[in-house]
């Protein structure tokens, strides 16, 4: 990493350990949910609220100067900060998190302290002041200080120097787009708008509570402001029914999950495909069908055990697939070899197959085909080419650029034509050959347009009921 | 000043693969722990969301925690919760303060396939310890 400026991570990974304990599990989670816990671990959320604010500064300073200085990694470990106070700060897995100290971090999580001009987040010291004192903030200090009326800002400056500053609104990686400069609320409009009605719409059809968005056209009327509100009530933001930073970024955080289930049907194995029969031993540096279901089964795990790192499906055992093998095997009691025998295939299949039975279709995927392993193209007929031609016309509804097909199960120049519009449109090779990339793009988008209300409108491009008609 | 006077609340939301899924109509056991003794609270249930009601439960008065050395300036709980097909979850000593709203959310696995026809589902559950800060 260490790009000129500091970037907030989307993600952490803490070692629940110290570090030179290998048999500790890795968890990733957010940035905003590792610095909530952190929080929620280290002070009481009773104490004046400057003196929170105080703390929370110094643990975000402190998680971004590890990651910025790359502090474990530099040392050959797989994780970016340890949930060990001797040695970083306290982090409890899994633990309850105070909703006032999860309103200041929603606010904060992206702004941290650094010494004068310089641009490297502050290694923040801190320690309770009792007990343990230390060259930094002290934590019962904290308290005194704000009860006596100071800021946030005057606390930090009394442990660290007047010449310390504020860095506010520091750009948050892995997330695209960035939010929007201006609050999105009732009477905005852009595809800024509607980008979060889609993603919303996806969210409600697991989340059923948040109202559907009948049009999602981009314009922000109290539908809209009803379904933010819903959204931030359940994932616990204030419920202002106005798209904030955070707002906007868990809406991401959310959508993104959610869309990693959907995918796990178009990754490559059809339900029926999958045979809980154990085929031979894999081991590390076998390659083809065997590896890529078992790569298939631990990537399906991992979105569910958070013990478990997730892998990419491409048929080769290479040294992550193994980590993810050795894990599978620490957490489900097994002799961690890193080798697929009969006794590993079986529990891991043990695991998918209960995961995929315990959720509904719609969960795991509003039902699109994954791809039919066979790339398609002008001259090919049948099932395949029907379904191709049903995600293409759901995708143009999104795309005014690709063109309408028939939806006659004929791979002609007019489904080669559309093909072609949504390569372009995706940014893929021109070649009007359907694989599992292009069509996979397609059926995302198919799922993103059945989360919608069916309806005969058309969606982008269209803005309905607004004075601009021309005269 | 009664202790009774003071209530920190709690609600719980489950839900699977990492908030993507909710669960409902888990079913959600508060129990109070005096020392080693536990007592039954209160049995609650997710609603569609995922999510139980807020519950108020006895806490100490907020200006003990203001300082060093006092007693300890909350009250603890212990959870378990249980949903059809997941491991159940238990969560032993999370700390309430009186006046603070706690939210547990709770990552619930789905079962393998042959746990959930097992004789002895007691064991398919995963417990961890909340922590009160080291001050």
């Amino acid at each position: 990493m260490n790009a000129l400026y500091p970037i907030v991570p989307e993600l952490i990974t803490v070692h629940l350990g110290v570090p030179d304990n290998d048999e500790a599990d890795n968890v990733t989670v957010t940035f905003q949910d590792y610095i909530k816990n952190v929080a929620s671990s280290e002070i009481y959320p009773t104490w004046p609220e400057a003196a929170l604010r105080a703390n929370i500064y110094a643990q975000i300073s402190f998680a971004l100067n590890r990651i910025y200085t790359e502090f474990y990694p530099s040392r050959g470990k797989d994780f970016d900060i340890t949930s060990s106070p001797a040695y970083d700060q306290t982090f409890v897995y899994g633990r309850d998190i105070y909703d006032n100290i999860s309103e200041i971090v929603d606010e904060i999580f992206n702004d941290y302290i650094v010494r004068g001009s310089n641009i490297e987040p502050l290694y923040a010291v801190y320690c309770n002041g009792t007990t343990v004192t230390c060259n930094g903030l002290s934590q019962w200090g904290s308290v005194g200080l704000a009860e006596n009326g100071l800021s946030a800002y005057d606390i930090l400056a009394s442990y660290y120097g007047n010449e310390i500053n504020i860095v506010e609104n520091a750009p948050v990686g892995q997330l695209e787009p960035s939010p929007p400069n201006l609050l999105l609320a009732e009477g905005s409009a852009g595809n800024d708008v509607k980008f979060i009605q889609i993603r919303l719409n996806r969210i409600s059809t697991n989340y059923p509570s948040i109202p559907k968005i009948q049009y999602p056209d981009g314009i922000y009327g109290a539908e809209t402001a009803n379904a933010v509100k819903a959204f931030q009530r359940i994932f616990g933001l204030s419920q202002t029914g106005e798209v904030n930073r955070a707002t906007w970024y868990k809406i991401q955080t959310v959508y993104n999950a959610v869309k990693q289930l959907s995918e796990l049907e178009s990754e490559g194995l059809r339900l029926e495909e999958v045979s809980n029969q154990f085929p031979a031993a894999s081991v590390p540096g076998d390659s083809g069908t065997n590896v890529s279901a078992i790569q298939y089964y631990l990537h399906t795990i991992s979105l569910f055990n958070p013990s478990i790192p997730s892998v990419e499906i491409d048929g080769y055992f290479g040294p992550s697939t193994e980590e993810s093998v050795k894990a599978f095997q620490r957490e489900y009691g097994l002799a961690q070899s890193g080798e697929v025998d009969a006794d590993t295939w079986n529990t891991m299949f043990d695991a998918y197959y209960g995961i995929i039975n315990t959720l509904s279709d719609e969960q795991l995927g509003y039902g699109h085909a994954p791809f039919p392993g066979v790339f398609l193209k002008i001259g090919a007929e049948g099932e395949s080419v029907l379904t191709l031609q049903q995600y293409i016309n759901a995708a143009s509804t999104v795309y005014p650029a690709i063109p309408k097909v028939d939806e006659d199960g004929i791979f002609g120049s007019e489904t080669r034509n559309a093909v072609y519009a949504a390569q372009a449109v995706f940014e893929f090779p021109i070649n009007g050959i359907v694989g599992p990339l292009t069509w996979n793009a397609l059926a995302e988008t198919y799922d993103d347009v059945m989360s919608n209300t069916r309806s005969e409108y058309q969606y982008p491009g269209e803005i309905i009921g607004t004075e601009e008609a021309n005269s | 000043m009664n202790q009774q006077d003071n209530y920190g609340f709690l609600l719980v939301r489950a839900s699977s693969a990492f908030g993507s899924v909710p669960i409902p109509g888990a079913t959600v056991s508060v129990r109070t722990v005096n020392g080693d003794e536990t007592t039954l609270y209160t049995v609650m249930t997710t609603n569609e969301d995922g999510e139980t009601e807020a519950v108020r439960i006895p806490a100490p008065p907020a200006d003990i925690s203001l300082e060093p050395g006092n007693a300890t300036p909350y009250s603890l709980v212990n959870l378990e919760i249980f949903a059809d097909g997941f491991y159940s979850v238990g969560i032993q000593n999370m700390p309430i303060f009186s006046g603070i709203t706690s939210t547990q959310s709770v990552n619930m696995i789905p079962l393998p396939e042959s746990y959930k026809y097992s004789k002895y589902p007691g064991a398919n559950i995963i417990i961890s310890e909340s922590e009160v800060p080291n001050l």
